[in-house]
C-alpha cells in the first residue's frame, strides 16, 4: 500500500468509521473498479460526506501490518517511560535555587488549600543540584545516572494538565481527557501505522513491579478504537495471559486441536466464500499461535550476558524493586529491537501514601529515597543501551509523569501535593534537539510561567515524530471527529532537532 | 412539533467536533417532522418493498432466503444470544411455513431470554457498571437493580416513551432504579475530589455534564453534551442553551438510596395491619401473670452468690441476635437472653465446687439454669450443679445433684456444631425442689476439659410446669400493668428499691392508678396519698399528683431518696381491685428515674402488707423482650386451638414483614433542591456567569417548565418532551437502533449521532415509515422486532455474489444479510448452553470474574467457575475499565464512554483466549461429558451430537472423518475443544 491510500482512502465509507471489510479494502486497493462505480453511486445520492481526516486503511487480516506514516517520520518507535504518582519535579529536573531562599516561609497569594488539605510553607528542593553533562543542566543527586545523560534530552518544563487527580491526569497523559473510556497513545500510534514486527504486538505496556498505575488499562487501553490496537500489557515478571494452554492438555492434543479448529474453518470458509470476517479470524489463530512462540522467547532475558544486567542494575539483590524494574528496561530495550512500535514503561504503582510511587504527599524525600535509585540506573542504562545498539536513531524515548508537586509541604508534613500547574517532561532520541530546556516555572516552581503548554502538545509532538498529524489522525466516534488532542495541541518545535 | 432555528443552533453546535454553523443547517434531515411515507408496493412486506426499490435501482436484488436452519440459529442468536437446541431446530424443519416462523419469533420475544439479550444492547448506550471508576474503581454493590430494571422493561415491552419517563424520573413512576440511567456513569467518589472548592466545583460539573450527555445520546441521538466545552467560538445563545438543559438535572446527585418497591410496600401494610390485629388478640389472652415468687440471680449478683474458687475471668456474648448472642430477644421457643453481663469462668478441675447460688428463700421451686456455651471445645462437657439443701458445704449427706450439663451447647442440645464464640446457653429445667432459706445451688467441676462457666440462675415457687420460666416484660417508662388474683384492700403501697442507671436519681411515678376488680373504675383518685419522702420542686412534682388524674413529668411524684421511696394510697373505702398501672411518664417525655426494682404491697388493715406484684417476674430492665413471644412461649396446654393457630400465622407473618421491609438499596439518581445554574465562560467551572433556569429554548415553547417548576416535575416535563411522537428524533434514533442491532448497522450508521455530521440514512424513506409505525405501534419495540424480523430481507440468506460485492461491499444496500461475529457476552452464553452448564437464574447482584476487585491488589482473575458464574454474562459484575477474564478482548465495552455499537476486532489476544484459558479448556471437558452422555461411546455417535449441539447440523462426510480420527486419537474435548473455538460456532449465520 502506499501512503496515497491514507489521503484518498475509502471515501464511501465517511462518515463513521473506516474498519474496512476486507473485501472493501481489496476493493479500494487492487481492483478498484468497483469500488470507484459504488463512489460514483454514492456520491450522486448524497452518501459521501467529504472529510479531510486521515484515517488509516487497515486490511482487517492483517491489521498490523505496516502502514505509511503522514509525511516521513523521524522516529520509527516510541518508549514512554511514564513516572506514575505525580514525580516531584522540584526533587529532580527542575531546579529552583530561590525555593532553597525561601525555605520555610509562607507562598505569598499562595493557595490556602491544595488538593489533599491545607497548604504548609515553602520547602526547599530535597536534593542537591549540580551541573551535568556537557551543557552543564542541574539535576538532582536523586538521579546521578540519568544526570549524567542530560546531553541526549530535551526538557520541557512548562508542562500543564487541566486535574489535579491522579486517575484523571494519568487518562489525560495518554489519552488526551481526563475521562475514562478514550484511546491510548499507543493505541492511536498503532492505528495509524501498525508495526513492523507482526509476530508480537505491536503495544506493549510494561507495569511496574509494584504494581498497575492508578489509571490501569486506561493507559494502555484502545477506548473506542478497534481492539486490536489495544496495549498487550506484561512484563518481565508477569507474562502475557493465556499464551499457553493449562498443563493439562498434552502438547500432542493441543496440536491436534490446533489442527483440527483449522480444517473446521477451512471447510466453513468454503461454504462462505470470501468472507473477509471470517478469513480475518483464522489469521488471528495464526498470528496467536506466532506470538506463543515469540512472546516467550522476547521475554526471557536468560540469553542477556552479564555486563548488560550489571549496566541496568538487573543484578542487583540487595534490591528487588530495581532489579525487577531494571529487568523490565531490558524487555521493554528487546521489545523496540524487535520492532515493537510503542512502549509503555511504568515506573511506579498505584495510590499508596506514596509508598509504592512518586505520590509523596508525607515522607517525601524518605520515600523518593527509595523510588530514586529503582528509576535511576535502569532508564540511564536504557537509554545508553539503546543508543549503543543504535536504536536511539529511530525510537523516541518520552520520561513523563502525569502532574508535578507544589513547592510547599503539606500542613503538617513532610511532603508536597498535587501541582497540575508546571512541571517537567523530558525527550531523547530520534529527532530531538539534544540537550535544550524549553519553558520554565516561576522561580518557585509553582506554575509554568513562560511557553506555558499543556500535555496535549506533548502529545501532538510525540504524534508529529512518528510523522503524524494529530489535527489529522482521526476516528469517529459518537457523532464526533475524536483526536488524541482533543481540539487542542501544537507540535512544540523548540525540542525538535 | 417543528425545531426553530434557535433550536437547531443548539443542537448542531453540539455536534462532531463543534464544528461551526452553516446557514441552512436547521433544515437538516432529522430535524424535520417524520414523513408520511408510503411503501413503493403493497403486494409485499413493506420492508422489502423499501429495500429493494432501492437494490433496483443499483441493479441488485435480495438473496435467497436463508435455509432453515440458518434461520433459526439467526433468530435464536439475534433475540436470545443463545443457540438452539437441536431438538428445536428439527421441529422447524419439519413444518418450516411462514405460520411457523411467525409463531419462533413470537415464542423468542416472549421468553425472558429476549430481554437479557436486548438489555445488553441499552446497557452498553449508557456505560453500565457495577464499579465507580476512575483510579480507585471501587465497587459500586447496588447498581443492579437498573440492569434489573432494564431487562424487565425489554421484557414486558414497555412502551417506549414510558421507558425514557421511567429513566429520566422513576421515582415518579414507581421505577425507581431506572433513574440508574442518570448516574450510570464513572465518578469520582468524594475522597477522590480535592479538598479545594475549585477541584470540587470542577468534579460537580462533570458529573452533571456526564448526564447531560447521556439524556442528549441516547435518546436524541444528539451530542449536545458537546456544547459545554473548550474553546470553541459558540454562539453565545447556544452555550447559554446547554446550562439550560443543565438545569434540569442541577437537583441530581449521584448517590445510594432505598429502592422503593411499590407492591413490596402494600403487601407490607396489609401484613403489618393484619399482625397488630393478631398480637392484639394474643395479648387479650394473656393469662394474669399470678407468679407468686421468682427469683433470678446473675452469676455476678454479689449479694446473692459466692465464690468457692479464684475465677478467672468473663465470657462477654459478642453484639448480634442471633441464639445466644448479647442482643437475642428469645422466641416463642426461648427466652431472651438474660445473661446480662456474660458469663464467669474457672479453671476446671474434676469434683471441685467452684460457686454458688443462694437463693434465700424457702419453699418448692423450679429451678433453671444456664451456663456460658462455647464451640472451642474447652468448657468441660459435664459440669454439675448440686443443691446443698443446710448450705454447709462441709456436710454432704444433704447434697443431690439437679443437673449434669454439657458447656460446650446451648440448653437442651447435645450434639452437632456450634459457634466458637461466647454464648448465653438458655435455660435449662433442672427441675422442682424443695429449698430452705439457707440452702444453696452448688457448681462443681466436671470430668472433663479445663474450664467450667456459670451464669444467671432462676427460681420459681408454684410454676405450673410450663417449658419456661414465666417472666413479664420488663419495667417500661411508658407503662406498666400489674394484675394479679381480686383482692380487697384499703391501701396500696408502691416502694422502689433501685432506679436505673445505679441509684442515679430519685424514683419518679406520674400517677399511679388502682382499678376496682373487673372494672375501668380508677380507685385511687379519690383516695389519700402518703409518702415517705418528696422531692423538692413543687411546681412540678407534689404527692397530690400522684392521684390527681393527669399524666406526665410536670404532674409528677418523685421521692426525697435516691433510688429508694414509697408512696402510698388510703383508698376512700374498701374496695376489691385487680390491676395496677403506673408509669415515670405516660407523655414520652423522660425515660430516667424509672424503678426497675420494686414491689406493690396492699393492706386491709394499716401495717398488715401483703405483697401482689413486684419486679422479681420481670425481664431485668434493658433486655430484648417481646410480649408475644413470651405469651406463646408458655400457652398452657388449655390454650384455645385459635391462639395457637394466631401464633403460627403471626411467626410467618413476621418474617414475611421483616423480608418485604429490608429495602434493596440502588445505586440511582438521588433528588434534592436544584443547585443555582450559572452560564460559565468557556465551560469552565471557575467563570460563572449569569444564572439560568432550566429550559428547553423559549421558542420550542410547549414544555411548561417555569423558574418555579419542582425538580421532579422538571425532569418529567423533559422526558415527555422527548418521547413526544412530534419529536423528530425520538423515534427515527429508537428504531435505527434495533435496526441496527438485527442487521449488524444502522439505516443511520452512527446511531447516536443524528447532527450535522452524522451519517445521512441508507434509506430515509424507510427510516421514516419505521419511525411512524413504531409509533402508531403503541411503540412497541417487540412489534417492531416482529416486523423486521418476519421481512425477506432479514431471512435472506447471507452468502456472497460477486457482482453485488463489488459494487457494494459492506451491504449497506441489504442484498445479503451479513454476517458477523457474536459478541462477548453470546459467545460465553452459547459456549455455557452448549456445553448444558448455562444456569439461568435471573437477577441480583452479580458474580464475580475477578478475585478481588481493585484496591491494592489489583484484579486478579477468577479460573474456576461454579453454579452463579455459570449465569448469563449479563449478570456479571461488570468493572470499569478492567476488562472481563477471556471475554473482556472480544469488544466489551469498559463503560467509559457510551458504547453505541459494538466494533468486531479479531486480535490475536482473542485467539490466545478462546483456545487457550482454563475456563474454555474446562468447558470443552464438561461439553465432552455431556455429549458422552447423550451419545455414548461411539465416535461417530459423539461427532453427530457434537454436531448438532454446536452447530445444529449433521457433519459433512469429510468432517466427519477427521473429527472422529481427532476423537480416537486425542480425546472427545480435544473435538469440543476445536468447536468452541471455530468461526461456525462464533459468528451469526
Amino acid at each position: 500500500m502506499n501512503s496515497n491510500a491514507h489521503t484518498n482512502a475509502s471515501p464511501y465509507l465517511r462518515p463513521g468509521r473506516s474498519w474496512l471489510a476486507r473485501r472493501d479494502f481489496l476493493g479500494q486497493t487492487a481492483s478498484g473498479l468497483g469500488a470507484i462505480a459504488l463512489t460514483n453511486l454514492l456520491a450522486q445520492q448524497g452518501l459521501l460526506a467529504g472529510s479531510e481526516k486521515i484515517e488509516p486503511l487497515i486490511d482487517p487480516t492483517r491489521p498490523h501490518a505496516p502502514r505509511d506514516p503522514h509525511y516521513p517520520a523521524k522516529a520509527r518507535n516510541v518508549l514512554v517511560v511514564f513516572c506514575a504518582g505525580a514525580c516531584s519535579q522540584l526533587e529532580s529536573w527542575d531546579y529552583k535555587p530561590e525555593l532553597i531562599k525561601h525555605d520555610g516561609k509562607p507562598l505569598e497569594g499562595g493557595p490556602p488549600v491544595t488538593f489533599q488539605g491545607p497548604s504548609g510553607n515553602l520547602a526547599r528542593p530535597q536534593y542537591e543540584f549540580r551541573a551535568r553533562g556537557q551543557c552543564g543542566k542541574m539535576v538532582s543527586d536523586m538521579l546521578p545516572h540519568l544526570g549524567e545523560l542530560v546531553d541526549e534530552m530535551a526538557f520541557v518544563h512548562s508542562l500543564t494538565s487541566n486535574t489535579n487527580t491522579h486517575g484523571p491526569a494519568e487518562n489525560f497523559l495518554s489519552t488526551g481527557f481526563a475521562l475514562d473510556g478514550f484511546p491510548s497513545i499507543g493505541a492511536w500510534a498503532t492505528y495509524a501505522l501498525g508495526t513492523t514486527n507482526e509476530d508480537l504486538p505491536s503495544f506493549v505496556a510494561i507495569p511496574d513491579p509494584r504494581g498497575i498505575p492508578q489509571a490501569s488499562i486506561n493507559n494502555w487501553g484502545p477506548g473506542f478504537l478497534p481492539a486490536e490496537f489495544q496495549g498487550t500489557s506484561f512484563s518481565a515478571r508477569s507474562p502475557v495471559r493465556n499464551l499457553s494452554p493449562p498443563p493439562t492438555v498434552t502438547p500432542a492434543a493441543d496440536r491436534a486441536a490446533r489442527g483440527l479448529l483449522q480444517d473446521l474453518n477451512q471447510e466453513h470458509l468454503r461454504q462462505h466464500p470470501g468472507e473477509s470476517a471470517l478469513s480475518a479470524r483464522i489469521a488471528s489463530y495464526e498470528l496467536a499461535a506466532r506470538m506463543q512462540l515469540s512472546v516467550p522467547r522476547i521475554s526471557d532475558l536468560s540469553s542477556e550476558p552479564a555486563h548488560i544486567l550489571e549496566m541496568y542494575g538487573a543484578d542487583d539483590i540487595g534490591n528487588s524493586l530495581k532489579s525487577g524494574f531494571a529487568r523490565n528496561c531490558i524487555l521493554a530495550r528487546r521489545l523496540i529491537e524487535n520492532g515493537v512500535r510503542f512502549v509503555q514503561l511504568f515506573n511506579g504503582a498505584y495510590a499508596s501514601g506514596g509508598k509504592l510511587n512518586w505520590d509523596g504527599h508525607n515522607a517525601l524525600r524518605e520515600q523518593y529515597d527509595v523510588h530514586g535509585p529503582i528509576l535511576d540506573q535502569p532508564v540511564a542504562a536504557l537509554l545508553q543501551d539503546l543508543k549503543q545498539r543504535g536504536l536511539l536513531e529511530d525510537t523516541l524515548v518520552v520520561w513523563c509523569t502525569e502532574f508535578g508537586r507544589m513547592p510547599m509541604f503539606q500542613k503538617g508534613a513532610k511532603g508536597r501535593d498535587h501541582n497540575p500547574y508546571g512541571f517537567t517532561a523530558w525527550l531523547a532520541g530520534a529527532g530531538v534537539r539534544a540537550g535544550v530546556s524549553h519553558g520554565a516555572t516561576d522561580e518557585l516552581g509553582y506554575k509554568a510561567v513562560e511557553n506555558v503548554l499543556s500535555v496535549h502538545d506533548l502529545n501532538a509532538t510525540i504524534l508529529h515524530l512518528l510523522g503524524l498529524d494529530h489535527e489529522a489522525l482521526t476516528f469517529r466516534h459518537n457523532g464526533v471527529e475524536r483526536r488524541l488532542t482533543d481540539v487542542h495541541g501544537h507540535v512544540i518545535k523548540e525540542v525538535l532537532a | 412539533m417543528r425545531l426553530s432555528r434557535h433550536f437547531v443552533l443548539l443542537l448542531a453546535a453540539g455536534v462532531g467536533a463543534c464544528g461551526a454553523l452553516h446557514a441552512g443547517d436547521e433544515k437538516h434531515w432529522s430535524f424535520q417532522p417524520l414523513r408520511v411515507v408510503k411503501p413503493p408496493r403493497t403486494d409485499c412486506h413493506p420492508i422489502d418493498a423499501f429495500i429493494e426499490r432501492k437494490l433496483e435501482e443499483h441493479g441488485l436484488k435480495l438473496s435467497q432466503p436463508a435455509d432453515s436452519r440458518t434461520l433459526v440459529r439467526r433468530l435464536f442468536f439475534d433475540l436470545h444470544g443463545l443457540p438452539p437446541s437441536p431438538d428445536r431446530v428439527a421441529m422447524f424443519r419439519k413444518e418450516r411455513t411462514g405460520h411457523s416462523i411467525s409463531t419462533l419469533i413470537d415464542e423468542l420475544l416472549s421468553s425472558p431470554r429476549y430481554g437479557e439479550r436486548w438489555a445488553q444492547h441499552w446497557l452498553d448506550l449508557v456505560r453500565y457498571a457495577d464499579t465507580h471508576g476512575f483510579e480507585v474503581n471501587t465497587e459500586r454493590p447496588n447498581a443492579w437493580p437498573y440492569r434489573d430494571y432494564v431487562i424487565r422493561a425489554f421484557n414486558e415491552d414497555r412502551p417506549y416513551p414510558r421507558f425514557i419517563l421511567d429513566q429520566l424520573a422513576g421515582d415518579a413512576t414507581g421505577e425507581d432504579a431506572a433513574t440508574g440511567f442518570l448516574v450510570a456513569s464513572a465518578v469520582l467518589l468524594p475522597g477522590q475530589i480535592g479538598k479545594d472548592d475549585a477541584s470540587k466545583r470542577l468534579a460537580r460539573q462533570d458529573a452533571l455534564d456526564e448526564i447531560i450527555v447521556a439524556t442528549g445520546d441516547t435518546f436524541l441521538g444528539l451530542s449536545i453534551g458537546c456544547a459545554r466545552c473548550h474553546d470553541h467560538k459558540f454562539d453565545p445563545v447556544t452555550a447559554r442553551d446547554y446550562y439550560t438543559m443543565q438545569a434540569f438535572f442541577a437537583g441530581v446527585d449521584y448517590g445510594e438510596r432505598p429502592l422503593r418497591n411499590p407492591e413490596a410496600a402494600a403487601k407490607a401494610r396489609v401484613s403489618s395491619a393484619r399482625i397488630a390485629e393478631i398480637r392484639e388478640r394474643i395479648v387479650r389472652e394473656e393469662p394474669p401473670a399470678v407468679v407468686p415468687r421468682t427469683i433470678l440471680i446473675d452469676d455476678q449478683d454479689a449479694a446473692r452468690t459466692t465464690h468457692l474458687a479464684s475465677k478467672i475471668g468473663h465470657g462477654a456474648q459478642s453484639p448480634g441476635t442471633d441464639r445466644g448472642n448479647k442482643d437475642d430477644p428469645g422466641g416463642v421457643d426461648r427466652v431472651p437472653n438474660l445473661s446480662e453481663n456474660g458469663y464467669t469462668w474457672w479453671t476446671n478441675t474434676p469434683g471441685r465446687d467452684v460457686f454458688s447460688y443462694n437463693p434465700g428463700s424457702s419453699g418448692q421451686f423450679r429451678v433453671w439454669i444456664s451456663w456460658g456455651a462455647h464451640g472451642s471445645g474447652v468448657h468441660t462437657r459435664d459440669a454439675r450443679y448440686v443443691l446443698d439443701l443446710d448450705g454447709d458445704l462441709e456436710t454432704k449427706a444433704d447434697q443431690k445433684e439437679i443437673a449434669k450439663v454439657d458447656q460446650y451447647y446451648f440448653a437442651g442440645v447435645s450434639q452437632g456444631e456450634t459457634r466458637s464464640v461466647p454464648l448465653w446457653s438458655g435455660f435449662l429445667d433442672a427441675g422442682v425442689h424443695q429449698l430452705r432459706e439457707e440452702s444453696r445451688i452448688v457448681l462443681r467441676g466436671g470430668k472433663t476439659q479445663t474450664a467450667i462457666t456459670a451464669d444467671a440462675i432462676l427460681l420459681q415457687k408454684g410454676a405450673p410446669g410450663f417449658a419456661h420460666p414465666v417472666l413479664r416484660p420488663p419495667v417500661n417508662p411508658l407503662r406498666n400493668v400489674e394484675r394479679f388474683g381480686a383482692i380487697k384492700a384499703r391501701f396500696v403501697r408502691f416502694t422502689s428499691f433501685s432506679t436505673i442507671e445505679s441509684d442515679k436519681h430519685e424514683p419518679c411515678l406520674d400517677e399511679l392508678e388502682i382499678f376496682q376488680a373487673d372494672s375501668d373504675n380508677n380507685v385511687a383518685l379519690t383516695g389519700k396519698p402518703t409518702s415517705s419522702g418528696n422531692y423538692n420542686d413543687p411546681a412540678q412534682h407534689r404527692l397530690e399528683h400522684i392521684n390527681d388524674g393527669h399524666y406526665g413529668n410536670g404532674k409528677s411524684w418523685i421521692s426525697n431518696e435516691l433510688g429508694k421511696g414509697w408512696v402510698q394510697i388510703e383508698l376512700a373505702e374498701p374496695v376489691k381491685i385487680d390491676r395496677i398501672v403506673w408509669a415515670r411518664d405516660r407523655n414520652g417525655e423522660f425515660a430516667d428515674r424509672l424503678a426497675h426494682r420494686y414491689q406493690i404491697e396492699v393492706a386491709l388493715e394499716p401495717g398488715r402488707w401483703i405483697p401482689v406484684a413486684s419486679s422479681e417476674d420481670r425481664v431485668p430492665y434493658g433486655m430484648p423482650f417481646d410480649q408475644v413471644d413470651a405469651i406463646l412461649r408458655n400457652l398452657p396446654p388449655e390454650t384455645k386451638e385459635s391462639v395457637r393457630a394466631d401464633a403460627l400465622e403471626l411467626a410467618r407473618l413476621e418474617k414475611d414483614l421483616k423480608a418485604l421491609n429490608t429495602l434493596q438499596e440502588v445505586y440511582a439518581g438521588k433528588f434534592r433542591n436544584p443547585d443555582k445554574t450559572y452560564l460559565l465562560n468557556r465551560g469552565d467551572a471557575e467563570q460563572k456567569m449569569e444564572v439560568v433556569s432550566a429550559a428547553i429554548p423559549a421558542v420550542l415553547g410547549r414544555i411548561p417548565v417555569s423558574p418555579d417548576t419542582g425538580e421532579q416535575e422538571l425532569r418529567i416535563a423533559l422526558a415527555r418532551w422527548i418521547g413526544d411522537k412530534d419529536n423528530p428524533l425520538t423515534a427515527r434514533v429508537m428504531a435505527n437502533r434495533i435496526w441496527q442491532h438485527h442487521f449488524g448497522r444502522g439505516l443511520v450508521n452512527t446511531t447516536s449521532d443524528f447532527g450535522l455530521n452524522g451519517s445521512p440514512p441508507s434509506h430515509p424513506d424507510l427510516l421514516d415509515w419505521l419511525a411512524r409505525r413504531f409509533i402508531a405501534d403503541g411503540w412497541s419495540v417487540k412489534k417492531l422486532h416482529r416486523l423486521i424480523l418476519t421481512s425477506r430481507t432479514y431471512q435472506q440468506a447471507s452468502s456472497l455474489r460477486e457482482n453485488a460485492l463489488a459494487l457494494d461491499g459492506e451491504s449497506r444496500l441489504l442484498w445479503h444479510f451479513p454476517l458477523r461475529r457474536l459478541e462477548a457476552e453470546a459467545i460465553r452464553d452459547s459456549v455455557l448452553a452448549v456445553s448444558g452448564n448455562l444456569n439461568l437464574r435471573m437477577g441480583g447482584p452479580g458474580f464475580n470474574f475477578f478475585k478481588t476487585r481493585g484496591g491494592l491488589s489489583g484484579f486478579p482473575i477468577e479460573e474456576t467457575f461454579s453454579d452463579e458464574g455459570l449465569r448469563r454474562m449479563i449478570y456479571a459484575h461488570k468493572v470499569r475499565m478492567e476488562r472481563a477474564p477471556v471475554f473482556g478482548a472480544f469488544d466489551c465495552p469498559d463503560a467509559g464512554q457510551a458504547t453505541p455499537s459494538r466494533s468486531r476486532a479479531v486480535t490475536a489476544l482473542q485467539a490466545l483466549n478462546l483456545f487457550n484459558s482454563k475456563f474454555m479448556i474446562d468447558q470443552s471437558d464438561v461439553f465432552a461429558a455431556r455429549i458422552r452422555k447423550e451419545a455414548g461411546s461411539s465416535p461417530g455417535e459423539q461427532v453427530e451430537r457434537a454436531f448438532h449441539l454446536a452447530y445444529n447440523r449433521a457433519p459433512r462426510p469429510g468432517e466427519r472423518k477427521t473429527c472422529e480420527k481427532t476423537v480416537s486419537a486425542h480425546g472427545l474435548s480435544t473435538l469440543c475443544r476445536a468447536i468452541l473455538n471455530s468461526n461456525e460456532f462464533v459468528f451469526m449465520p
